[in-house]
């Protein structure tokens, strides 16, 4: 048996660290027998039994019923204009969007972001079928979507990489916000007035800018990062 | 329609007081659940174990159940679905349960080496009761091995039928004071942590010689019950302390009190109150002789019949009154789980369940080594202790779903500076 140096409480053999300090513990006779002590609790892992299919079923069914009604509407009394594809279309992307999370218990973040990006993509194509405009789904909708799905993903990824701290994520949550609105705003005007300016990203820039500034302040120093802390108990 | 469901029909059970509360709780990520241990002198089999349970479960009727939703309020009835199965025991336990599982009952049981765990939802009963359910077990199973087992001390009689007053509401019986207790709104101090990845529940249990204890508590003039009461409080008071807030908020412990033991019931089902044994650091530094004395005056004074029944009538009086029973379920789950997680949730710092002394009969007692009993994932991230007595060991389990451990490590260490030998076990990777 040993017992930890720092808390003084006996703790059970096949520990390696005191639980209570993480105090290591050095077992002499052990280290020279490499002893494997049962174990008091069980080490396998258990799975909660929770009933994914039946929701994705319903879910799906809800979603079907939906179009097939829209459909029938747009055919047989509504038929002035093909109202029910958008319908149609805003259906297909909830559905893609909402089906991962509901019937995988951890979805692939990135995989599911590509998916959704694709699915508005193609919901913007529809749209741009019917109203193609001067061009605006080549120009607008397929840049700001992907962008935004870039942005999320560098923000999902760094989140589960590196896992950095709340203030950490929420300065990186502000930064992107801030180069979004530029790109978003400089993507319209490109489109609308043939050229690159800027007018109302440029105040929500540095508003993001003043507080991404603020933020990495905060984390750099350490007193201000305890308070902060301890205010708001994160 | 078949005499089975005719009688299903007739034998439905209302949710008792606090069993209503717990469905209402649900979550994705919790559930209301508590373990129940024992460890035998030998390797369990399991296939022995599945028939003892298929064999005891019939004597508990208010335990073969699954929980339906009605209008207006939740309801038990009649399973007759296969199980419950017993399954080889896991590293995370008190999982949640869902009401719509496989076999959708609201009991498991498990085996690991020498040990068989029973967890229970919270809804079905309390700690007494579930242990009622598990000395039975385990004394079956014994008896299928070929040892002689008695009934009593809690082992139920599988021959007898179940007596109704094992079915009842105990809390309707005794909810008949003249007076109610005033609602409690102050709020307490609520450790805070980094939470664990999902289904995880960190335990961390002392196992402590019942002498040495009642030793130190004698020396300070106070209950065993009370001196870990305020070796509880003293290790919140020292976390609160350490984290330097701005203005410090009281400390107070959610304790169940055992109502069996003031009003007379055999109720296999829910029969506690909560008392809040609490200091307030604001009033000045407390030292811990302070916090024992504080925390044994107000057992003393609390804990009796009259204040107790103001409770329960206080409690019974809302489930009662006829414009709260005509409001539809859904409305009732939300302005109940509003109100528990804006006052009732903050009311403790943390919970400390103390199951007192179990007893076993003749056969039972001679091929048990330990019992231990776990509270399962607190409803906020926080951690709960739970205090059984088996013979000469005392088993103090801590379960939290955060990953610091300075509550149980201040806890331990005081127990330790009392010259109380703590041997510690956990479920933590290392």
């Amino acid at each position: 048996m040993s017992y930890c140096v720092n808390c003084g409480v006996e703790l059970s053999e096949e520990l390696k660290a005191c639980p209570l300090c993480h105090t290591p513990v050095y077992h002499p006779e052990n280290a020279r027998e490499e002893k494997e002590a049962v174990p008091v609790f069980p080490r396998e892992r258990g799975e909660v039994d929770v009933i994914r299919n039946d929701v994705a079923v319903l879910f799906s069914v809800v979603l079907i019923s939906t179009c097939l009604a829209c459909g029938i509407l747009n055919l047989l009394i509504f038929y002035g204009t093909l109202w029910s594809v958008y319908v149609i279309g805003g259906c297909g992307v909830l559905w893609v969007v909402s089906l991962p999370l509901i019937l995988v218990k951890k979805p692939h973040p990135l995989l599911a972001l590509l998916g959704d990006g694709m699915a508005v993509s193609l919901y913007c194509a529809l749209i741009s079928r019917f109203h193609p405009g001067k061009g605006w789904f080549l120009e607008v909708a397929l840049p700001v979507v992907w962008f935004c799905v870039v942005f999320v993903g560098c923000f999902v990824g760094v989140a589960k990489k590196m896992k950095p701290s709340i203030l950490a994520n929420a300065s990186l949550l502000f930064a992107e916000a801030g180069i979004f609105t530029v790109i978003t705003e400089l993507v319209l005007n490109r489109h609308f007035a043939g050229r690159f300016y800027l007018s109302w990203s440029a105040v929500t820039g540095i508003c993001c800018a003043v507080i991404v500034a603020a933020l990495i302040t905060i984390i750099r120093r350490s007193g201000l990062r305890e308070e902060v802390r301890r205010r708001m108990h994160i | 329609m078949s005499e089975k469901k005719r009688n299903d029909r007739k034998n439905w059970y209302p949710l008792d007081l606090s069993g209503t509360v717990y469905p209402t709780l649900q979550r994705k990520d919790y559930s209301a659940v508590f373990r129940l241990s024992m460890t035998l002198d030998q390797k369990i089999d399991p296939a022995l174990l599945q028939l003892s349970v298929d064999q005891v479960m019939p004597r508990f009727p208010t335990f073969k159940v699954a929980m339906r939703k009605g209008l207006f309020w939740r309801y038990l009835e009649p399973n007759h679905r296969p199980g419950p199965f017993v399954r080889a025991d896991i590293a995370n336990p008190c999982m949640p349960m869902s009401f719509k599982g496989k076999s959708r009952y609201l009991v498991r049981f498990y085996y690991y080496e020498n040990e068989i765990s029973m967890e229970m939802f919270h809804s079905l009963s309390d700690g007494n009761g579930g242990m009622c359910l598990l000395k039975t077990v385990a004394a079956q199973y014994l008896r299928l091995k070929g040892t002689q087992v008695s009934c009593g001390e809690g082992v139920m009689d599988l021959n007898q039928e179940p007596d109704p007053e094992e079915l009842e509401d105990a809390y309707a019986k005794y909810a008949r004071s003249r007076s109610r207790s005033a609602l409690k709104q102050k709020k307490a101090y609520r450790v805070r942590g980094t939470k664990e990845p999902f289904y995880t529940l960190n335990v961390i249990r002392g196992v402590i010689p019942v002498r040495e204890a009642l030793a130190v508590a004698k020396s300070y003039g106070v209950s065993l019950t009370e001196y870990l009461n305020g070796v509880l409080i003293y290790a919140l008071m020292r976390k609160q302390k350490s984290e330097h807030p701005a203005r410090q908020k009281p400390i107070k412990l959610a304790m169940p009190v055992n109502l069996r033991n003031l009003f007379p019931s055999r109720t296999m089902r829910n029969f506690i109150v909560l008392a809040y044994p609490s200091i307030d650091p604001m009033l000045g530094d407390y030292t811990f002789e302070e916090i024992v004395k504080e925390v044994h005056h107000y057992m003393r004074y609390y804990i009796n019949p009259k204040f107790l029944r103001a409770d329960i009538t206080t409690d019974y009086a809302v489930r009662a009154n006829p414009l709260i029973r005509i409001v539809p379920l859904f409305i009732k789950d939300f302005v109940v789980r509003g109100f528990y997680i804006r006052v009732q949730d903050k009311q403790s710092s943390a919970g400390l369940t103390n199951m007192g002394i179990i007893r076993l009969p003749d056969g039972l007692k001679e091929h048990t080594e330990r019992i231990d009993i776990l509270m399962g994932q607190p409803f906020s991230a926080r951690t709960n202790c739970a205090v059984v007595t088996y013979q000469d060991q005392l088993s103090v389990s801590f379960a939290s779903c955060i990953r610091e451990t300075d509550v149980e490590r201040l806890f331990f260490t005081r127990l330790v500076q009392d010259r109380i030998h703590v041997r510690i076990e956990t479920n933590r990777s290392q």
